[in-house]
């Protein structure tokens, strides 16, 4: 109970510093913030000096900082992000949609890391020293290097284009989720890879595998049952960060394959100025990724006993 | 004893995902791509504005043909033509009469009335941020005369107010379509296509407008995507996924190109690059060491390498095949003997001078452009330094004159189909937009004349006359006129890429049976 009150206040603390910190990002930036808001809805470079006054006084923006942003505290309290000054709907509903989509991206494309990262990390332990455990290392290891803006259009040219299989771009049912997700996919699968070869090495070694299999147990039953739940608990901890950090949308993903997300509204947030849209988003991310850290620690508690007896204790 | 997995690790990731998919918000549009008559277009900006007319979602709207204002400027004819309005005439010098086309319904039924348009411009004029295209500096009063004429005045004589009824920015929509919440254009234009659906940032989805007042409309779908990325809009039409894909970037271009199925248009657009002095203080103010600089450039080098062949050498503000530039003028060759004379003229020894070049970095092109002029004019012993920022980092100094030169890519016609605007922010002495911080009160008149003059031929003259003097005394050294790119399926006729952007989705558009 404790854990969780502690954990209740370091999201509140955070969420409070966060906040005031993405509520700063606009002032400390050079430029006009509202010529930034304009530039934003027209490609005109020319604004009206008289316009430009009167949005500023119509955003509140002419008043001092800390009365703007304790407005904006008082009134995110409530449920009430505001209005995007760009496409002028409420940012709690545009962030919801981002989430959602991103959300999908997110897990598929982690479900399929981990999924590959199992049946190649344990293959690699259970061949260990072998040339299919050195294949698999150096090609995860390779993986790893291969960034996503390189990734992506290969996955396009050859997938799209050649082949005409899939889609090249859009959200427009599950074919078109295959692309993004194998980009994103790649690296934390290497990663998973890894430490799942590590730590079923590891489980491999210890005697109650051993004992298991000395009880009778197939090798698969003693893989599945002794072996690989085991081995899970540092790839749950590795899911867990990056699902924190796919959450907050893959830019570059997004971008490319025209995937209406959380890192392409966060990006044109940014692009054109739109404070309410940034302060909502940046909040709803630090507020996911530290609810994911705890659940996270909870999971822990559940799976390995060591970890709750530590948190009674403390 | 054996005992079963409580859950198999497959039926776990299957229901995982369905429940994934279950909850993610897919677009369900149907594609409309290959179907006969229907066209789906690749669009490099999406609705940013919820669709308020007063920003650059009017042009798109206009572009997907849903949107139409009173009057067009066609491009070709240099020449405003009738659309919502049928006849315009200036009963005096701020008093202009606009007589509606007949029988013109909109969307959603109700009919187009001079009440229906007073009400669309004046919510134009009274928005936060009403357009510059028109608002009230440049407006007084709109009223309707009688059930089609609509009476609009300008504060001071006008010849050029048909021009702002023709920008987008004055589209007419049905009264319904201006809520509380916003603008609502679904079911609310006047177009050939009428739209139907919307995946917010995705697409929006058009139908037939079956009671155009145009005629027939020939397309039966057409879905309009919003692709940000060049490349992936590239990919779409070379797929087939599109069968129309607008601003195609130039490294795309020779792929394109050489795909048989495929038209790549070329399309000079409004827009200038330059190299922007600082007039107003040493050194620029000198305009010897200004056309030292302009004689260092190698313009086709320019063109060549860092457009890709994307853009021409500029002979000045305007394009050659615009109406308002002056006529027999060539791009100022690289002349380096001259440009080091004149460099001794202005009082610089070489390597005397040294200067900071200010680049913005949402051109991605100014970062080699930077490097090019940087090699010119070392080449006659200026030393430039490069400093690279978002345009809004760099935009303080250039509006208050505080510094020597940069780079800068200017829509002349960003308002109006006309450069009065553009000439009057940039280069009069009370410019909204002077970034080069000109000032000669000759030129002020000749502006402000060219305002009240009803021919376009005279009015053009005195464009040309100015863009002359500009150029010949190197007040920005004008770099390119870039082209725009658009790139098609072979069969589909009747498209032009328009270079103010205004349409792409028309009623000559079609598509050949697949």
């Amino acid at each position: 109970m404790f854990f969780l009150i502690r954990r209740l206040a370091v999201l509140v603390g955070t969420l409070v510093i966060a906040s005031f910190v993405v509520f700063l990002i606009p002032y400390l930036t050079p430029g006009d913030p509202v010529r930034k808001i304009l530039r934003g809805r027209v490609s005109d470079l020319n604004v009206d000096p008289v316009t430009l006054e009167n949005l500023r006084r119509s955003y509140g923006l002419d008043r001092p900082l800390l009365t703007q942003f304790w407005d904006w505290l008082v009134k995110a309290l409530r449920g009430d992000l505001g209005l995007s000054y760009t496409r002028r709907s409420p940012v709690t509903e545009m962030i919801g949609s981002a989430l959602g989509v991103t959300t999908v991206l997110a897990i598929t494309s982690l479900l399929i890391a981990l999924v590959a990262a199992l049946l190649f990390g344990s293959l690699a332990a259970v061949k260990r020293g072998r040339p299919t455990d050195t294949a698999i290392t150096s090609i995860t290891q390779g993986f790893v290097a291969i960034p996503e803006y390189w990734l992506a259009p290969v996955l396009i040219l050859v997938f799209a284009l050649q082949l005409g299989a899939l889609p090249s771009a859009g959200w427009r049912g599950p074919e078109s989720l295959v692309l993004p997700c194998l980009t994103l996919a790649l690296r934390p699968m290497s990663y998973f890879t890894q430490v799942t070869r590590a730590s079923m090495i590891d489980v491999l070694e210890s005697p109650h595998i051993t004992a298991a299999r000395a009880r009778g147990l197939t090798f698969g039953a003693t893989m599945i049952r002794h072996g690989l739940r085991n081995a899970l608990l540092p790839v749950i901890t590795l899911f867990s960060v990056w699902l924190a950090g796919l959450l907050g949308g893959s830019v570059v993903v997004e971008v490319i394959f025209s995937i209406p997300g959380m890192g392409r509204l966060l990006y044109e947030s940014v692009i054109n100025n739109d404070i309410p849209t940034i302060q909502a988003g940046v909040i709803s991310l630090v507020g996911l990724a530290v609810l994911i850290t705890t659940l996270t620690d909870m999971g822990y508690t559940l799976i390995n006993p060591t970890v709750r007896a530590a948190h009674v204790s403390a | 004893m054996k005992r079963s997995l409580p859950l198999r690790p497959s039926a776990l990731i299957c229901s995982a995902l369905l429940t994934l998919t279950a909850c993610g918000t897919f677009e369900n549009n149907d594609s409309t791509a290959g179907a006969d008559q229907n066209v789906v277009i690749s669009l490099q900006f999406s609705p940013r504005s919820n669709y308020a007319l007063e920003t650059d979602d009017a042009l798109l709207l206009s572009q997907i043909g849903c949107l139409e204002t009173l009057l067009t400027y066609d491009n070709k004819a240099g020449a405003l033509k009738p659309l919502l309005a049928t006849k315009w005439t200036q009963s005096n010098p701020t008093t202009w009469d606009f007589t509606l086309r007949e029988n013109v319904k909109f969307q959603d039924g109700t009919g187009l009335t001079a009440d229906a348009v007073v009400q669309g411009l004046k919510h134009v004029l009274a928005v936060e941020a009403p357009p510059r295209a028109f608002n009230k500096t440049v407006v007084s009063s709109i009223t309707a005369l009688d059930g089609s004429t609509v009476r609009i005045t300008t504060p001071k004589p006008s010849a050029l107010l048909p021009f702002r009824l023709a920008s987008a920015n004055t589209g007419i929509l049905a009264p319904a379509a201006y809520t509380s919440s916003g603008i609502k254009p679904i079911g609310h234009c006047t177009g050939p296509y009428k739209p139907v659906s919307e995946a917010t940032g995705q697409s929006i989805s058009m139908e037939r407008n079956t009671t155009y007042w145009g005629g027939q409309v020939p397309l039966a779908k057409v879905e309009a995507r919003f692709i940000a990325e060049g490349a992936t809009r590239a990919t779409q039409v070379q797929t087939g996924e599109s069968q129309i894909a607008l601003g195609i970037p130039a490294t795309s271009v020779a792929a394109l190109k050489s795909d048989k199925d495929l038209v790549v248009s070329e399309t000079f657009t409004p827009r200038t690059t330059g190299l922007y002095f600082n007039n107003s203080r040493a050194p620029f103010n000198k305009a010897a060491l200004r056309k030292a600089v302009q004689a260092a450039l190698d313009l086709n080098a320019i063109a060549k390498s860092v457009y890709n062949n994307g853009a021409e050498p500029a002979i000045g503000p305007f394009s050659p095949t615009e109406p308002w530039a002056p006529k027999g003028m060539r791009p100022v060759a690289q002349n380096l003997d001259q440009a080091k004379a004149l460099l001794a003229e202005a009082g610089y020894a070489p390597g005397k001078l040294k200067l900071t070049l200010l680049a913005y970095t949402e051109r991605p092109e100014f970062a080699d452009l930077a490097t090019v002029i940087q090699a010119n004019l070392k080449a006659i012993g200026i030393e430039v330094k490069v400093k690279s920022s978002d345009y809004a980092g760099i935009e303080p100094q250039l509006l208050s004159g505080d510094y020597d030169l940069t780079l800068l890519s200017r829509n002349h016609l960003v308002d109006i189909a006309d450069p009065n605007g553009f000439l009057s922010s940039d280069y009069t002495c009370d410019g909204g937009f002077n970034i080069s911080h000109f000032c000669d009160p000759a030129i002020d008149k000749k502006i402000a004349s060219a305002n009240a003059l009803a021919d376009a031929t005279e009015r053009n003259a005195v464009y040309a006359e100015v863009a002359r003097y500009l150029e010949e005394n190197a007040v920005t050294v004008f770099g390119v006129h870039e082209q725009t790119l658009a790139a098609y399926r072979a069969g589909v006729k009747g498209f032009t890429d328009d270079p103010l952007a205004r349409y792409a989705i028309t009623t000559a558009v079609t598509v050949a049976k697949q």
